[in-house]
């Protein structure tokens, strides 16, 4: 196994940048994958999101890929809701996101935490405050799996700031889990990360100016710390969300940090025009290698015609 | 901070995005490739006149219609004597001649002549600042088609008061580039060519996701003159000025390559250094494109 990925490691390096074209070749091959990356979903009983959700899911289940990751904010909302109307969309989520026939892995992002942004009396004490909701609802914040020679970690990085409000942060807890992970894996595995929050983006670049920065709710503020613990490995590819943009950062011929629009569009309220189409990743992947392609799922809200 | 607000404005970039592969205009004849060859640096020292031979050589064996460069060829016009400077651009012009193709030039902040030197009069020279460049190599910024593509390259290099210099688009150049567009069909798919980056990962990845690009690094206008872009079939951005490697593919719609350098790291690569000494060459097919870093094998003597 490990000698046939790095084989074609070795001869699939000059592909360059993603083609879609030769992914749909690549795909058969025989020690080849696909895994499906949803973000930013914001589901809800609103704006038709459930039917919207559940074409993606169709869509989905007839690509067939191996899995599906999600990048979180699977709800809409859980910050600043009453703990019914929290209950109710996880348990939304969870009724609607059991018709993927495929196992489903998911990341926690800024919307499925209970109550941070809530100005209610008492709420802190309430044993689903914060991420415990999560947790209780769909499993750990952080953890890790193999899949066919590769590495998947996944990643929280909703950080509570000093004020309350949420910004992008690896906690020092994640940091040394992702320490005791990284001593397990060999050198040579390639490795995926999914996260809700980027690590690097261009979108800030793009919209307000090549000298303009990032802001801290809306990036990993410690990514360098984290990175820096990659450097020895074979990270292949970050899965980012959060800011409903599709991007392909591919820096020094190893790493892909591929911000993966939103299943949402903008919120379920695209209009003729608006980017990202409400969409989703299909990652390809052979060998080492990987190609991605941004499927729209051909939704049309209402408001939309 | 409230996310929906700030995330929620909607986004203008490139909202007349294609699909990629769907239905293209060009037909599959008009496939061709071409070199993109940035942060040259040639010199007589540290071996690079020999590497850029080497560099040469491969891209004749690879035949690509044309070699665009992306500035910085020679080291260094900015603080030197005349006499040097023109040695140097006489050594670029002799060696690139070597091309068995045409070769499309970008101009870089060291192709400027006399702007950091300190010496009586030198600004009364007649070949001061760019005008070296220009009366060498051509003008500092123009246009080309090929093969139903149209090819617009930009001198990023804005000139402050003396001794100063920044990444900028001037007035002059937003003034041509929207005459330009005026008169192209949206349709054509379009790649630009210029020195220093429009955006790049390179500050956030060396020094945090929270660290802005400083100025010197990138185009400080870099908003203004892709929103002249934002109706128009814009596919490619080729950058240099970094020695820096990357691929922001952006919306499904345009890549900003940043192209690594034909000096790795100004001819002095140890064994770690990164970029390798390369090249991108560019396979367009109708309006998709792919591309490849060619390290075309040089070894410094000090890197081995």
């Amino acid at each position: 196994m490990k000698k046939s990925w790095l084989f074609l490691g070795l001869s699939l390096l000059i592909l360059g940048a993603c083609n879609t074209q030769s992914s749909k070749e690549t795909i058969k091959a025989e020690d080849g994958f696909s895994f499906a990356f949803l973000t930013d979903i914001h589901l809800q009983p609103e704006k038709n999101a459930v039917a919207g959700f559940r074409q993606a899911i169709d869509t989905v289940n007839k690509l067939n890929p191996d899995f599906v990751i999600t990048g979180g904010d699977l709800v809409m909302d859980a910050l600043d809701q009453t703990h019914g109307r929290v209950d109710s969309l996880y348990a939304l989520y969870k009724e609607v996101s059991g018709e993927f026939n495929m196992p489903v892995y998911n990341a926690v992002g800024n919307h499925e935490v209970y109550g941070w942004h809530r100005d209610e009396d008492g709420i802190e004490l309430n044993p689903d405050f914060g991420k415990k909701m999560y947790e209780k609802e769909m499993g750990e914040r952080f953890y890790s799996f193999d899949h066919k020679g590769w590495h998947f970690i996944i990643l929280d990085a909703i950080y509570r700031g000093d004020e309350g409000n949420y910004i992008g942060k690896i906690d020092q807890e994640q940091v040394e889990w992702l320490k005791g992970d990284l001593d397990k894996t060999d050198k040579l595995t390639p490795i995926a990360i999914t996260v809700h929050i980027p690590f690097i983006t261009s979108r800030t670049q793009l919209s307000q100016g090549a000298l303009a920065a990032n802001s801290e709710g809306g990036v990993i503020t410690n990514s360098l710390e984290v990175l820096q613990m990659f450097r020895e490995y074979n990270l292949k590819l970050v899965l980012q969300g959060h800011l409903h943009f599709n991007e392909d950062l591919y820096v020094g011929n190893q790493v892909h940090f591929i911000t993966g629009g939103a299943v949402s569009g903008q919120w379920w309220s695209n209009k003729p025009g608006s980017q990202p189409e409400e969409g989703f990743q299909m990652i390809h992947v052979k060998g080492d290698e990987l190609s991605s392609e941004y499927i729209d799922f051909g939704w049309t809200p209402a408001n939309e015609l | 901070m409230n996310c929906k607000t700030v995330l929620g404005i909607i986004f203008l970039f490139f909202i007349s995005c294609k699909q990629p592969s769907a239905n293209t205009s060009l037909s599959d004849e008009s496939a061709f490739s071409f070199a993109f060859m940035t942060d040259i640096h040639l010199q007589p020292e540290r071996g690079a006149k020999a590497g850029f031979q080497w560099a040469i050589r491969e891209v004749n064996k690879r035949n690509p219609d044309f070699v665009l460069t992306g500035g910085d060829m020679v080291m260094d016009a900015l603080n030197q004597t005349y006499g040097r400077v023109d040695s140097l651009y006489n050594l670029y012009q002799e060696l690139s001649e070597k091309f068995k193709m045409p070769v499309y030039n970008t101009m870089g902040n060291h192709e400027v002549y006399g702007w950091q030197r300190n010496e009586k009069n030198i600004e009364q020279h007649a070949e001061f600042g760019k005008k070296m460049f220009e009366q060498r190599l051509g003008p500092r910024y123009y246009s080309f088609d090929h093969k139903g593509w149209h090819f617009m390259i930009l001198d990023a290099i804005y000139l402050g008061g003396r001794g100063y210099y920044t990444g900028k688009i001037d007035k002059e150049q937003m003034a041509w580039i929207a005459g330009e567009l005026e008169v192209l069909d949206i349709k054509t798919p379009i790649a630009i060519s210029v020195h220093y980056p429009f955006i790049t990962s390179a500050i956030q990845l060396t020094r945090g996701s929270m660290a802005p690009n400083p100025e010197g690094f990138v185009i400080s206008n870099s908003a203004e003159v892709l929103r002249l872009f934002s109706e128009y079939n814009l596919k490619l951005v080729l950058q240099g000025h970094l020695h820096y490697l990357e691929d922001i593919y952006v919306q499904n719609q345009v890549h900003f390559i940043t192209g690594g350098a034909v000096s790795g790291q100004w001819w002095n690569n140890t064994p770690d250094s990164k970029p390798e000494e390369g090249f991108i060459m560019v396979h367009v097919k109708g309006e998709d494109l792919s591309w490849e870093y060619v390290d075309f094998g040089w070894t410094p003597p000090g890197d081995i």
